[in-house]
């Protein structure tokens, strides 16, 4: 990354290609390790999943179960591609939008005031209620799927061969 | 940066496969797991499977008043402890949603499995009765009734109400 008299330019960080590989691949891992985690729970108790979502107030009932189901699976699928090295740059794109989409929602729950469980890494409804400061959890994950994301996609932007498919060199 | 655009777009194929991917698994994986959801909620409530929305009658205010004549009923509030203590139905205990796993142990030692339960919760939007009620069925109960509407259609039919100052007195 070029860092001309002192500010790093929002080109430079498009064209940032990493300079450690061993970091791509800790964080590609440790992305898809924190997926795979937050899906456990939803996959063994979808019914309490559903509920969580039910709660968010944002998709029409009939779609809640469906919605939910879909969700913890997307989860595992996305978190085993990014640990296999298996299409990875679609993998970061989804982990980034899925973040995004988690953090919207959390937000406009707060926003109209509901006091809900997040349902980010468990289904226990038991647990201390969300605010806007505990939203620094999702904050870090997206910086690392931001991350994720820029640094793949520059290698294809710049045509060289995907990541997972170069030899690690450290 | 175009060139971004056309990286990105050069995935779509592949995160419509893992979209795809995840909507089989998480349908399969639903056809075999214990609570089998109903993929459309057209008729229950989210998370609630037909096989237990089966095994719960409802109740209105009057019918719910009918079933206390029997001793036997025990009326449980699935509110927040602090509705709970406010006001509630005379002679109900406190078996919270959010704190469920956390009362259930207690409560589970105390109330025999074929115990008459009569469930209640907020009002016409409130699913609650239905979430700790489906928990209910889970662990073994078998006679389980909800109240319509929940405590809002108790005051709507000006039934009586037990506030913490009577209970203390009592």
């Amino acid at each position: 990354m070029r860092i001309k008299s002192g500010k790093i330019s929002f080109r430079s960080i498009l064209q940032y290609r990493g300079n450690s590989r061993l970091l791509l691949i800790i964080l590609r891992i440790g992305v898809g390790l924190v997926f795979i985690y937050a899906s456990i729970d939803k996959v063994v108790h979808p019914d309490q999943f559903a509920e969580i979502m039910q709660d968010y107030e944002i998709l029409p009932n009939l779609v809640v179960n469906l919605a939910s189901l879909c969700l913890a699976w997307l989860e595992v699928v996305l978190g085993v591609c990014l640990i296999a090295g298996v299409w990875v740059r679609a993998s970061a794109l989804m982990v980034t939008g899925l973040t995004v989409v988690f953090i919207g929602g959390l937000s406009i729950a707060f926003t109209r005031g509901v006091g809900l469980h997040c349902g980010c890494l468990s289904t226990d409804p038991g647990g201390a209620a969300r605010t806007w400061i505990s939203l620094w959890q999702e904050g870090l994950l997206l910086l690392a799927c931001v991350w994720l994301t820029v640094v793949t996609l520059n290698y294809a932007a710049r045509g060289t061969r995907e990541p997972e498919q170069r030899p690690v060199v450290m | 940066m175009r060139t971004l655009v056309v990286a990105i777009l050069r995935e779509l194929p592949r995160i419509a496969g893992i979209a795809v991917a995840s909507l089989i698994l998480a349908v399969a994986a639903n056809a075999m797991h214990p609570m089998q959801l109903p993929l459309l909620v057209t008729k229950e409530v989210p998370g609630l499977p037909h096989w237990v929305s089966e095994r719960l009658k409802h109740v209105d205010a009057q019918g719910a008043l009918d079933l206390m004549n029997n001793p036997e009923v025990l009326v449980i509030d699935t509110r927040d402890e602090p509705d709970f203590r406010r006001e509630r139905i005379p002679g109900a205990i406190s078996l919270p949603y959010h704190g469920f796993s956390a009362s259930f142990p207690g409560f589970s030692v105390s109330v025999s499995r074929d115990r008459p339960l009569l469930l209640y919760c907020y009002g016409t939007a409130c699913g609650l009765s239905a979430r700790v009620g489906k928990r209910l069925v889970v662990y073994g109960y078998t006679d389980i009734t909800l109240l319509k509407k929940g405590i809002d259609a108790w005051k709507a039919a000006n039934l009586p109400l037990e506030t913490q100052e009577e209970h203390n007195e009592n």
